[in-house]
């Protein structure tokens, strides 16, 4: 049986595009008439463009040309709003002597993508999703799991898109050379969607704000490439580093 | 006559001299053109290019020979639980999930993409076979064939005494007969097969072999397994070596159909199960994890010559285990050891460089300071 153990909403009301990064281009309307500028934001089916001395026109999607409106079709990402889950179940412990303290568990997170705006966006978007804990022993933080997928939000009723992450593990034991607790308590995620041509649309984190620094988030991807097979091998430090696991201090003979 | 002379005036008359001059250069230009011309192209015809010789050290190549074991497939007389009952064991017994990314996760971590083989070697072994590995297949004492209970394997019914409990009667026999596996035929056993190019478990719970091997009903105790290992080794310029090795409960190591190490833990050594007494002075005096090496036989490697080699390890009663298989070479000298008890810093047996996500693995729950890691030979076999 699943148990959610947190349910974190993030509702990101009258997002609002950036017009960081798009292209100065030429916009006409169905009667020919021309406007230069670039594009900023997308509100109740009206464009606002900007041109390079800061001075804002704005226009009536409906009454752009044909090749406008394809152009916002597979250019513009639409307004999105997101809600997240976690999903945490404990695993069912096997039985065996002395393992009795020890704890598993399964997390992942269910994203449910919603499209804001009525019109349509032919293009791919593209999900990427790291999940993180913390070493139980030392100051080590883990990367569970980071995983990319992509989606669709065609059509003007194809308002919605839920994604699931693949289930990534924890546990929680007491060592048996030290007695002491190690592994790995679940922290987090963040969840980045963003454009085929690599725009940022969307972010959504529950991890600390010091790891959503984009230089220790490049880290951490590099860190899943390289270091894919073993989550005891996906250790890293406040920068983000990959730092070996703790090691027990000692182990006390116990007999010959 | 007069025709003629008078023609040829008419034509000098009527040009100026300088048209004449000019005409007459620019037919010895184009003549002397022509002439180096067709000089040129009667050159080039006549030039050969030849090269100069550079003296280049060739590399030694050798020919790569990888090991390729064809794909194992179930026999169906004996991988299928043939049992008409419907017990709940039955029910429970899953399939082995193949995900590539279960390090230690029976649930699996999934979503990344590896290319290499040995990028999915966990500790107990890879999936597929990486090439000069050892097989392991998995047995589970607890169950019968069929997945129904075995009669007095358990903790309850005193199978875990290493002094006559039923366990050591069950692997006694096995190694009595020379490791004949169908004493463990009427066993349950996995279906997956690990393949494994060294045998360094640290300390850990013992439900990570089960996990491993495919077994993922949880209802199953971890404990009365064993994982029997069969595979080559070589050396590729011979020498002389011996094992050192401690395992919780149950490592033996045969070569050549030889046992040569009982490195089983403390209650399981003192109950000799092999009949192998270990001859070295070294034996049992250093320390490794909480226990102590127990030291093997000698045995020498002829250059390029594959020898057989089995291991096994397994769990008596459930909770802690680990096997640690290390190997010393005639003649070499080891750091010593800065722990209590001294002892050499022999490197770990291997058949291929351990992958680094293996080293953070088997660091995870040892010190430091007993093993080396990265060291030692390569038991290659090919």
């Amino acid at each position: 049986m699943v148990k959610t153990t947190s349910l974190i909403l993030f509702l990101l009301l009258s997002f609002v595009l950036s017009g960081l990064g798009y292209e100065y281009r030429i916009w006409e309307d169905v009667n020919g008439k021309q406007y230069t500028g670039r594009f900023v934001r997308e509100l109740f089916g009206k464009l606002t463009i900007e041109d390079k001395e800061g001075n804002e026109e704005t226009l009536g999607i409906a009454e752009l040309s044909d090749k406008d409106k394809k152009y916002i079709r597979v250019m513009i990402p639409p307004e999105i709003e997101i809600e997240v889950r976690t999903k945490t179940r404990r695993l069912e412990k096997r039985p065996a002597t002395n393992v009795q303290d020890d704890k598993e568990f399964v997390h992942s997170i269910v994203a449910q993508i919603e499209k804001k705006s009525q019109r349509p966006f032919t293009s791919r978007m593209n999900i990427e999703v790291l999940l993180v804990a913390e070493e139980i022993e030392g100051d080590n933080y883990v990367l569970l799991g980071r995983f990319e997928d992509s989606f669709l939000l065609v059509e003007e009723k194809d308002y919605q898109y839920t994604y699931e992450s693949p289930k990534v593990q924890t546990a929680e034991f007491t060592d048996i050379c030290n007695e002491r607790r190690k592994g790995e308590l679940y922290v987090g995620h963040i969840l980045y969607i963003t454009s085929m041509e690599g725009e940022r649309i969307l972010t959504d984190a529950t991890i600390p704000q010091w790891m959503q620094d984009p230089e220790i988030i490049d880290k951490l991807r590099d860190l899943s490439i390289r270091w894919a097979p073993s989550v005891r091998s996906r250790h890293f430090d406040r920068k983000g580093d990959k730092v070996p696991p703790p090691r027990p201090s000692s182990c006390p003979e116990r007999t010959t | 006559m007069k025709k003629i002379i008078k023609r040829t005036k008419g034509l000098i008359k009527g040009a100026p001299t300088a048209v004449v001059v000019s005409a007459a250069i620019h037919a010895a230009l184009l003549l002397l053109a022509g002439g180096l011309v067709v000089f040129n192209i009667i050159k080039k015809e006549d030039t050969q290019f030849i090269p100069h010789k550079v003296e280049r050290p060739k590399m030694q190549l050798k020919k790569l020979r990888v090991k390729v074991k064809e794909t194992v497939k179930p026999r169906k007389t004996t991988e299928r639980i043939t049992s008409s009952r419907q017990s709940r064991t039955m029910q429970d017994i899953q399939l082995p999930k193949m995900g590539g990314m279960g390090a230690g996760l029976d649930e699996g971590i999934g979503g990344f993409q590896m290319v290499s083989d040995l990028s999915e070697m966990s500790l107990m072994g890879a999936g597929q076979s990486v090439g000069n590995d050892f097989e392991g297949t998995y047995y589970y004492l607890m169950l019968k064939r069929n997945g129904t209970p075995y009669p007095g394997m358990s903790n309850e019914e005193g199978a875990n005494d290493p002094f006559g409990g039923l366990m050591a009667e069950v692997i006694s026999e096995f190694l009595h007969k020379g490791w004949d596996i169908s004493v463990l035929d009427p066993f349950w056993r996995s279906s997956k097969k690990l393949y494994a190019t060294q045998f360094f478990v640290p300390p850990v719970r013992s439900p990570l072999a089960p996990e491993k091997f495919g077994d993922t009903d949880r209802s199953h105790e971890a404990a009365f397994w064993v994982a029997h290992y069969k595979g080559e080794i070589g050396h590729k310029t011979g020498g002389r070596f011996r094992f050192w090795g401690v395992g919780d409960d149950i490592l033996f190591v045969r070569l050549n159909g030889e046992v040569i190490l009982d490195g089983c833990y403390a209650n399981t050594y003192d109950a000799n199960w092999s009949g192998w007494r270990s001859s070295a002075k070294e034996n049992r005096k250093y320390k490794m994890a909480y226990s102590r090496y127990r030291v093997g036989d000698w045995f020498e490697l002829k250059p390029g010559v594959p020898v057989e080699m089995e291991v096994l390890i397994g769990e008596i009663p459930g909770g802690a285990f680990y096997s640690m298989l290390m190997v010393e070479e005639e003649g070499v000298e080891y750091p010593e050891r800065e722990i209590a008890t001294g002892g050499p810093l022999l490197p770990v047996f291997k058949t291929l460089e351990t992958p680094e996500h293996l080293i953070d693995e088997m660091g995870y729950t040892l010190p430091e300071g007993h093993v080396d890691f990265y060291g030692g030979p390569i038991f290659s076999a090919y």
